[in-house]
Parts: structure tokens; sequence; C-alpha cells
């Protein structure tokens, strides 16, 4: 997909600003489809300006302390979804969660990461975006509100294609809900000659669990998943051995697509690059950690 | 009031304060009261006839003042060729055409309303590739070609999709061919890249009611804009006011006419109120042009000992829709095809040609990015199959100043410059003879250099003039038709002025640093070419010497000596042969007056020109002398190259130039740095793509890459050597557009050397570099991969 | 139509913005404040950032309704920081600018680096000033520009004159 609308103003528009999340949620419940939900603002203001969406309403989210939060609660790390993303380049995100962090500091540049948002970022469902496969990798659930009641699902699976995800319009994504496990994970991104990635890999290791999720993003329409147990690795075995197998396993399994970032095999070439990289960094470079 | 010399120190531009404080005004900047916003309509086609078109309903928005098209504005514009029009008249020639134009009282409004534009097409079958439009029976891109005027040494093939056709031809090539121990043969190709510059173009038309017709826009060249217009218009030349203030980067785009002929019609067709157009990015990138397509096929023969005995080449410069510009990049990339080198038989056919693309026009380095990009890696590619070393083969081959001749027959100046004292310092700096080691094995280090050199590309009138005026405190007014985009040129002369008199440089003030304009301004002819310093510095330093012969003058009648007795220097004016008779310089500003009240002379004024004396225009065997004075250079680079990802990183850069005198130290390092990283982003990232039908597909800065801050992690040195040209100002040469030539080929340079890869195409974008590797040399991809799996077990086994 | 209170360089504003006005073009249209340029419109260059409560944003991706309430720096309001202005003075020392365009995004953005890290290093540097592009490529005095003016930012220099 190719941006370049030549437009400089945004299409008119209602603007609402509730005060508090049930004002929120009454809103979005009586604007439902008419309605777009404003966090950071950065991806639903460039698809307004390129007239790919003209929302009879923005509901902004800017004032709802709700979900301004960024709180641990039962091994959970919740992101409110007004959360800004600088707000998640902290040492201690760094420590606890890897993964989250190298993402986070792969996605535009540091005065966007200002204005956007985690959630956002999800939300904007573009298959180019790093907080998808950085959360599907952390095995993060979304908590899902609407005015009676919320929900709280995967995050993976919840994009189902390029603008596609599996919110209804009353409904806002409210909070990722990111399991503060013992971790050891990273983010690695291919970009050249673009700002976004011709491909990503996210990687999360739960070292006491000895599983992790290795997750391919920018490379196709969503994220491809890869588990231990898809490469059967075997953690009491030789790591050249797990390595071999899980290469055989991109090898057959990963298809990349076509686009004006990169070829389908020079993208496959890279996510082994990347794969191999990032399993390197997480099961053997402990100095990369810290 | 006696200062020291800034020349050759780092002095910071003369309006360093206004732009760290964004007061620096802008065309973005400025608006009228009263003015209307202009939004354009454009092709949804690559080539298509306009059935109809209908805008009853844009009209209806409210705001809206009126809409134009193409049938409104009957007329053609061009510098070179007159190939384009104001709005589409008829049929469109690429997607982005701009087909029509709303008016209205704000932005929103005129956008709203053009979408209500509503245009009927009869598509016609586009011609997209540069080959393709040249076959006998491909679609004709202007079939008016006979129609339009031309500029004397252009040569369009009406008829076909030629807009110019351009021959260089020197002995017999075939026979050099022949004689030659190794022939390197190869085709080349540099996508079409974006200008880029930050401020997008942007214009504001005012046709008065007393019919003078003003404008305020980001132009190079106001002189040329207004001669362009009124040649186009048929408005007379002193009934055009055209204000140039200071542009936010140009690099060649706002050479020439831009969009102020449309400006100015709409400004007309609206009652007469001011009219500002403004792109958009993705218009400036679609609708705006860019730099050509560049095609070369190539023959190159080489002796034994590495003589460059024959060059035979063809260039094709894909223009676009309107080759407005480029038929004269198309020549000047065919007449300097030889670089710094002396060719024993040359010939070289280069053509510029239309199809259903974006529109291209001259760009920094015009035409010489292009030809140095086959040029300097044949030279690599002889060297290696003769087993020289890329600095000996080119030394063999180096123009020898005072001896040498170029193809064109011009001689080469003894005073033109130390190109191998060039090559020598580059190749030191880079220490092109050490091997580094890579930081992991699957990596590879190379180091490559190329040379290059440029004349300004100008008719053969290309003149400059200034004016210098003493003010009563002593300060100086300095009046010039350069202005300011960022090159330093007022700068620049503003030291040379404090040189001469002996000012200060803050007692200096060059009129045109915050801007230029057509009534106020001394001609020249455009800000292009790197010719600024060099022209209109020669222009002043003869408006100094003129305005020093009126102080002398007077300075005779008060101190009753001859004149040619009088000196004037380091702010004062004194007798030679008596010199304790001496007064401060700002007495004769405004003439003299003794102690009596009697005053002699009067307010002193200096005035100076320039013009290319001698220069011709080429024939059709491309022999003339049309060049003033060449810039050699070289780039130096050592590069990372991974050999699993194709990724290429730039570890060191050198830039070594012969300026002939440094100036200004600091602004000269600055484009030296600048140059290398445009070109850098040239050579590995910067591609206009477009789809199947001639859409644009990258018409944004996310996809179409220009380097960010974050690429420059490396370090890079600038050596300037100092071959005085003699008729230059003060032994100076231009530098501007030279700073990017020569990075992509030493960028591939290095590539071949590490790998004996070879780079045929821009950019050298990490799969096309991995592509290469695959196709040329799978085996350095296989032990790569193998000892990056290697080193994960190795990790394991510590 | 929405009314918001703002305060520009020091400058208290009571404006009345459209639902849909974007704060460039508050900026640069209504308050006049041409050192916020813009060049992408959407979020790329980074030549109409802001300091918003002292954090660097993009203006052109913002409504100007969102930001009621807050506290706006841009260029022109920065000359009266004695820190920044020393910043200024470096840039202008090291020749950091060419066409100049870019250069206030680069001074406001560098503004903000040095004011939460005086003692950001090249890297740091680099990759905060990220989001700004310079086509003429000053990168390089950018960087020494910024880091020469690093004393001025730490405890006990004056931010007032």
């Amino acid at each position: 997909m190719s941006f370049g609308g030549p437009y400089f103003t945004l299409p008119k528009f209602k603007y609402l600003r509730p005060d508090s999340l049930e004002e929120l949620l009454s809103s979005l419940h009586e604007h439902s489809g008419n309605a777009k939900i404003m966090s950071g603002g950065v991806g639903l203001l460039a698809f307004m300006k390129e007239r790919l969406t003209a929302p009879e309403y923005v509901i902004s989210i800017s004032k709802v302390p709700e979900l301004k939060t960024l709180q641990i609660k039962g091994g959970v790390l919740a992101v409110g979804a007004n959360v800004h993303l600088s707000e998640l380049e902290s040492g201690s995100i760094k420590n606890s969660l890897p993964t989250l962090y190298r993402a986070v500091k792969n996605i535009a540049d540091p005065t966007i990461r200002n204005m956007g948002t985690l959630v956002g970022d999800l939300a904007e469902a573009v298959p180019w975006g790093d907080a998808y496969p950085a959360l599907i990798s952390m095995e993060a659930e979304a908590e899902i509100s609407k005015k009676s009641s919320s929900r709280v699902v995967p995050v993976n699976g919840l994009v189902l294609g390029l603008g596609q995800i599996n919110v209804d319009d009353d409904e806002i994504i409210s909070r990722a809900l990111i399991p503060l496990r013992k971790v050891r994970g990273t983010y690695l991104k291919f970009a050249n000659g673009s700002e976004y990635g011709l491909a990503t890999v996210a990687l999360t290791y739960f070292t006491e669990e000895k599983r992790f999720n290795l997750v391919i993003g920018s490379a196709s329409e969503t994220p491809i998943t890869i588990r231990e147990s898809d490469v059967d690795w075997d953690f009491d075995k030789d790591f050249g051995t797990n390595v071999e197998k899980l290469e055989r396993y991109l090898q057959l399994n990963v298809n990349p697509v076509d686009d004006l970032l990169a070829s389908s095999d020079f993208r496959k070439n890279v996510i082994r690059y990347l794969s191999l990289q990032a399993v390197k960094e997480v099961f053997l470079d402990e100095r990369d950690q810290n | 009031m006696n200062s020291r010399t800034v020349l050759g120190e780092k002095v910071p531009q003369v309006d360093s304060w206004l732009k760290v404080t964004g007061t620096l005004r802008y065309s973005f900047d400025i608006s009228l009261p009263g003015m209307l916003y202009a939004k354009l309509v454009t092709s949804k086609y690559a080539h298509a006839k306009i059935r109809s078109l209908s805008f009853e309903e844009a009209l209806k928005v409210p705001g809206v003042v009126a809409v134009a098209t193409g049938k409104d504005f009957p007329f053609r514009l061009g510098i070179y060729v007159s190939d384009r029009d104001v709005l589409a008249v008829n049929k469109v020639r690429w997607v982005g055409h701009p087909v029509a134009a709303v008016i209205a009282t704000d932005m929103s409004s005129a956008e709203e309303a053009a979408e209500k534009v509503n245009v009927d097409y009869e598509p016609l079958e586009p011609v997209l590739d540069v080959e393709k439009a040249l076959e006998k029976d491909a679609p004709l891109v202007h079939e008016d070609l006979a129609d339009y005027s031309v500029f004397p040494g252009f040569r369009p093939v009406p008829g076909t999709n030629i807009a110019n056709e351009f021959n260089l031809v020197k002995g017999d090539v075939e026979k050099g061919l022949k004689e030659s121990s190794v022939v390197i043969e190869d085709t080349f190709r540099i996508p079409q890249i974006s200008h880029a510059a930050m401020e997008v173009q942007n214009s504001i038309g005012y046709w008065r009611p007393d019919n003078v017709v003003e404008l305020w826009s980001s132009v190079q060249s106001p002189f040329a804009t207004r001669f362009l217009l009124s040649k186009s218009l048929g408005v007379p030349l002193n009934r055009v006011i055209v204000h140039a203030p200071p542009i936010g980067g140009g690099f060649g785009l706002k050479a020439g006419l831009g969009w102020e002929a449309l400006v100015a019609l709409l400004s007309k067709k609206a009652g007469n109120r001011p009219v500002k157009l403004v792109l958009s990015r993705a218009e400036q990138m679609t609708s705006a042009p860019s730099r050509d397509l560049f095609l070369a096929k190539v023959r190159a023969g080489f002796s034994k000992e590495g003589r460059f005995l024959a060059y035979k080449a063809e260039f094709f410069l894909d223009a676009g829709a309107y080759a407005d510009y480029t038929v004269n990049v198309a020549r000047t990339a065919g007449y300097s095809a030889e670089g710094s080198y002396e060719i024993e038989n040359v010939n070289v056919k280069s053509l510029a040609v239309y199809t259903n693309k974006i529109p291209t026009t001259a760009m920094r380095g015009f035409g010489h990015p292009e030809n140095h990009w086959p040029l300097e890696q044949i030279l690599d590619r002889a060297a290696h199959e003769l087993k020289m070393d890329p600095v000996s083969i080119r030394a063999v081959n180096l123009l020898k100043p005072g001896f040498s001749e170029r193809a064109t027959g011009e001689k080469v100046r003894e005073d033109e410059g130390n190109p191998e004292g060039v090559l020598r310092t580059a190749a030191g700096l880079i220490e092109i003879d050490k091997v580094e080691n890579p930081s992991v094995p699957w990596t590879v280090i190379g180091k490559g250099l190329s040379m290059l050199v440029k004349a300004p590309s100008q008719p053969s009138n290309a003149a400059a003039s200034a004016v210098v005026k003493l003010n009563e405190d002593g300060t100086v007014d300095v009046i010039t038709g350069t202005g300011s985009m960022g090159q330093g040129t007022p700068t620049g002369l503003a030291m040379i002025v404090a040189e001469e008199f002996g000012v200060p440089l803050e007692s200096v003030k060059v009129v045109q640093t915050e801007g230029v304009d057509t009534d106020r301004s001394a001609y020249t002819w455009q800000t292009v070419g790197s010719r600024g310093l060099f022209s209109d510095g020669i222009a002043v330093l003869r408006a100094i010497e003129d305005a020093k012969g009126q102080v002398k003058k007077i300075a005779s009648a008060v101190f009753r000596v001859p004149e040619d007795d009088v000196e004037v220097s380091g702010g004062y004016v004194f007798s030679r042969t008596h010199p304790w008779i001496r007064k401060e310089l700002r007495e004769f500003a405004n003439g003299y007056t003794f102690s009596d009240g009697t005053s002699v002379g009067g307010p002193v004024i200096g005035r100076g020109s320039y013009i290319p004396v001698l220069n011709t225009f080429l024939d059709e065997k491309g022999h003339g002398s049309n060049t003033v004075f060449h810039t050699y250079g070289a780039t130096a680079v050592e590069v990372e190259l991974n050999l699993i990802t194709g990724e290429i990183k730039v570890l060191r850069a050198v830039q070594v130039f012969d300026v002939g005198k440094v100036i200004n130290l600091l602004t000269l390092i600055g484009q030296a740095d600048g140059g290398f990283i445009m070109g850098l982003g040239s050579a590995l990232f910067e591609e206009i793509k477009f789809d199947d039908s001639g859409w644009v597909l990258n018409p944004n800065l996310t996809h179409y890459y220009v380097p960010r801050i974050t690429d420059c992690d490396f370090e890079i040195k600038e050596s300037f050597i100092e071959t005085p040209q003699k008729d230059g100002p003060l032994g100076a040469r231009g530098i501007g557009e030279h700073v990017m030539i020569a990075v992509a080929p030493a960028i591939a340079n290095a590539v071949f050397n590490a790998t004996g890869v070879k780079m045929n195409e821009l950019p050298m974008s990490a799969e096309k570099v991995w592509r290469e590797i695959m196709k040329q040399k799978p085996e350095l991809f296989s032990k790569a991969l193998k000892s990056f799996q290697e080193s994960l077990k190795e990790v394991m086994a510590e | 139509m929405k009314e918001i209170r703002i305060n520009v360089n020091g400058v208290f504003r009571h404006l009345i913005v459209e639902d849909n006005e974007i704060l460039l073009d508050t900026l640069r249209t209504r308050l006049g404040i041409t050192s916020v340029k813009a060049a992408c419109w959407r979020g790329e260059c980074g030549l109409c950032t802001v300091l918003i409560d002292n954090k660097p944003m993009k203006s052109c991706m913002l409504l100007s309704v969102e930001v009621d309430g807050s506290e706006i720096l841009t260029a022109e309001g920065l000359y009266n920081n004695k820190r920044a202005r020393v910043l200024m003075e470096s840039f202008v020392k090291h020749g950091a600018m060419q066409c100049g365009f870019c250069t206030p995004a680069f001074v406001t953005t560098a503004h903000s680096v040095l004011s939460s890290n005086p003692d950001a290093d090249d890297q740091e540097i680099s990759e905060k000033l990220k989001g700004v592009i310079c086509r003429c490529g000053t990168y390089f005095q950018i960087k020494e520009a910024v880091k020469s003016a690093r004393a001025f930012y730490k405890d006990g220099s004056p931010e007032t004159f």
C-alpha cells in the first residue's frame, strides 16, 4: 500500500472529547459506525489526510484518565490506550520486557513516539506495524471495552488484515495487557530505503517455561508466529541443531509477500538472518540483555 | 577600521541568526492581503485525451472563486524546448499532469472543490520505457514537437520521442576498440530521483490591475523566470517582477520556470487577486519534475598499459513528459562523458527521450552523476583486468592541464586545477592500499574512489552583474543577482568585498541575502551550475574596482596627487608615494566635503559585470568551446558490506576538491559533507518507483527515503587543493554540485574491489546488492552464511 | 468550533478553532509563527516540530483542539531562553545549516534533548534528532553544534537572561 494523497487539510468532522471512560463508551455507543477513536492521532490523521477515512465524529481519548495509566497488577503490565510510546522507553521496561522496549524503539522516531501510543499502533492494523508482532510474541492480551461490558482476548488474531481489526465499531481497545513473566527477548527490524521494516522479528523467550514465540512481521499481511514446538526446538539438545531446525522451518513455511519494499525471496533471506540474530541474542548473548 | 582578513576562514553564513530563529522569510512564509489559494486537479492516466471537463459542482463549494482549465491558458513554456503547457490542453501526458486548478479563499475549500472537478478521459497507449519510446511505432508523447520553439544548439526530432540528440565524436572509436587489449562492455542504469528539497515548490502570482505581473516564488533564477514568463505570456520584461526570497533547498528543481506562469494566469482569472499555489509532497513528487532516468550502454577499450583508447557510449535520458531542461542535461552528459580523462577515440550519443512519466529537469550535478556512474566504474574494472590499481589507471589517463585537449576540442587550461593531486590526496586519505579487517566474518570491507570534474553547463551569454555602494559610515552595500539557498554565495561575496576594501565583514551587506527581486537586484543569468561565486564574484570584483576608481578620482582632488598614486585598502584611502596623506574610506562615500564646505565627487556606486567570452555553441560533432572553469574532485570511501543481507554501510568518507582558492572554509566543508550525504541517498536508497500504468508508488518521504541523521554515523574528511584559476574571483572555482557526483561510483567501486561484484544499477539497495551477489558470486553469500551459522555454534561453545 | 487556551512562546492565547484545524495551520497561518515549517504534512519530515509542554511533537499531526491548555514553544520563543540561545549560537558557529528551512526544527528538538539529558552522547543525539530531515545534509555539523552546547544545559547554567 502506498500513500500519496495531495491533501493539506482534514475532512470536516465533529470533535468529541469525553472526560471519562464511561462517557467515552457511551459516546462510542451512540455514534457507532460514524466515529473514529483518536489516541495519539498520528495514524488517524494520516489516514484522514489521505482521504482513506472520513468519519463524522472523531472521539479523542486524550482526557480519559483511565486510559492514561501504565500499571502493574497481578503480574501484568497494563498499558492504557493513551499511554504514549515514549513512556515505554524506560529502564524498567527495558529490563522486564525487552521485546517491548526494543519494538518501541523501532517505531517511527522519538518525536512521533511522544505522540503515538502502543495501542494506537496496534489498532492501526497495518502489516508493517511494530506493536502487533511484539505483543503477539509476548503473549499479550487486549482489553476491549464497550458501553455495557468488556472482554479480554489474546492480541494474536486481533488484526485480520490491512486496516481490518476484530474490534466492533462501538468498542475500544482500552488496554494492552502484557504478562510479566521471566523473559528474555528482542526485536529486530530490517529497514532499507524506507522508514518501514521490510521484515521484523520479535522473539520472546519465557525462561522458566522454556518456550518462545518468534514472530515475523512486515513480511505478510498478518504476522507469522513460530513456537518452539513448531520447530521441534529441544532446549536440552545442541543449540546448533536447534538453529538448523529453525532454519529448515523458515525455509519450508515462511513465504513472504512481494511488494514495493522488497521481493519475497529477499525478504525470506532477511528473515533467516534476523531470526538467527534474534536467537543468538536471546539464547546465547546474555550481555545484550542488559 | 582596518580589519584582519577573513578569506579562507570559517565564517558562518550572514543570515545564520535568521535561520536558527526561523525568522528568515521564504516564499513559503509569505501571504498577501486578499490572497487566494489554488489547488491542482491532476491526471489519473499516463496518456489520455481529455474528452470533456466539467466543474459546475466545484464552483458551488463555498469559497470557490474560479476554476481554470488548460483551454484558458493557450501558452507554451520552456527554457530550451518549449514543450510544456500551463495546464493540460486536449491531452494528458503523465499521471499527475495538472489538468485544472481551483481557486478559493482558503485551502480547505479549494481541496474540497478539486475533488468535484470531473474529467472524462479517453485513455491512449502510454509509453513508459525509454527504449520502447525509441521504437518506430511507439506512441508519440508530443505530436507537435516541430512547432515548439527551440534554443540554438538543440535538436529535437519531430515525429519521434527524441527531445534532443547530441553527438560527441573524436578520432575513430571502432579502430580504438579494435586496438584495445581490454574492452569493458556493460549497461548501466540510474532511476528517476527526487530533488526532495524541503521547501516544496510554491508561488504567489499577482496580475495587478495595472497589468504588471508580480510574483513571489521559490526560484533559483528569478531573471530567467522573468525572461521565460515574459516570452511565454507576451508581457514586456519590465512589467514582470519576480521576487525570489531565500529558498529552502533548490538542487536544480527551482531553476528556470516553475509554476509562475500558472499562478500569474490564475490571478488574472480570479479577478486580479493574488493567488498562491503550494504543492503537497505528493504533488511535488508526481506533478512536478524530478531528475531524469539514465540508461547507458558503453564499450570502453584500454591498451595493456592501461591507456584509455576508446569510449563508445550511448546515453538515453528518460526525460518524462517534458524535457524542458533535460535536453541540456543530456547534451551535457554527452559532451562531458570523458570525465577527467583524456581518451583517444570517443563516440558518444546522448538522447533525451520523452515518455509518459513525470517530467524531469535540472538536478545538482546536471548530467554528471549520470555520466560518471559508468565511467568511473569502467576504470576500476579495466584496472582489475589489467592487474593495475585504481589509482594508477586513473593517473595514466588523467587530463594534463596545459597539454591535453578535451573531446570537444577545447584545450585543458594550465590553471584548470590539479587532477592528479586530487586523486592522490583522496587515495592517501582513505589509505586505499591498506586492507581493513571486518568486524564479523560475514562482512567485507572495501575501499573505492572516483574522480569527478564538472564545468557549469550554461549558454555562452550567461552573464552576471553587481553594484557596490559605499555608505557614509564606512559600511558597504552590495547588490547582486544571486540569492541565498544555503549554498553560501552571499556570504562568500561579502567576504570578498570585506577583503578588497579592508573593512570588517559586519560592515558589508549583500542585499540579496534576504531575497532577490528582478526590479532591484543586479542581473545574473541563474543561480545554477555552481556558477554563483564565480560569475557574480567576478562581477563584484569589477564593481569594487569601479568604486575604487571613483574614490581615487575624488581623492586625487583632495590629496592633490595623481589618481594612479591613490590606493584604497585596509579601510583607508592614501597616497602611495606619500602614505602619511591618508583618510578613512568613509569620508569619500558620498563625495568629499572640504573644511570650507565645498565638495567634489558624489556618491560612490561601482558597477561590474561578467560574461563568458569566447564560448561557442557545440557543433554537430560536439566540438566547440563552451566552458569557463572546471572543478576537479574525488570521493573515496571505505564501506562494510554484509554479504548475507547485501547491506552497505559507509565507515569512512573522503571528499577532495581543487577549489582554486578557499573563500569560506565553513560553508565549503558544509557543502562537501552535505553533498556526500545527498550522494549517499541516491547511491543507496533513492528511487522514484512506478507501476505498470505510470503511477508513482512512493510519492512521500516514508518510501522515498532520504538520508537521516542516523545514517551519518561515519567519519568524513575533507581536503581542499588550491590551484588558482587565473580569471576566477581571487582564484576560486565553484563547488556546489561537485560534492555529490562521485559518491555513488566510489561506493560501487568499493563493493567491486572487495568482492568483484559489479553494480550497474542504482540505488544499491540491500536487495539489489544481495541479488547481484547471488548472481555474480553466490559462493561469497554461501561462505558468509556459513560463517554466520558457525558463529552461533562458537558462542555456544564459549 | 472549539475554544482553546494555549500559551505560545510565553503569551497566553485564547482562540476559537475549527474541529478539524491542524496545529501547524493555527501556528503558521493564524499566529504568524513562521519558524514552524512543513515539507510533508504527514509526520515524516519533522519540520513542523514544536515543543508542547517541553516535549517535541510534529504539529502537522496534531489537532489544535487537542493542545488546549498546553504551553507551546517554537524557535522564536526559544530565542529568549538563555540556554537555547547558546545552542543557537552553536548552530551558527558550526555552520549547522545551509538553506535553513529545517534549522528551527533541529534547534527546537535539540533543545529538548539537552534539557532532558545534558550528557547526551553522539548516539543519543543522533537517535533523538532522527525525526527531522535536512536535505542539505548538515547532519555532521548539527551533531557538533549540539554536542558543544551541552555544558550550558548542566545544572547551574541559567535559563533566563
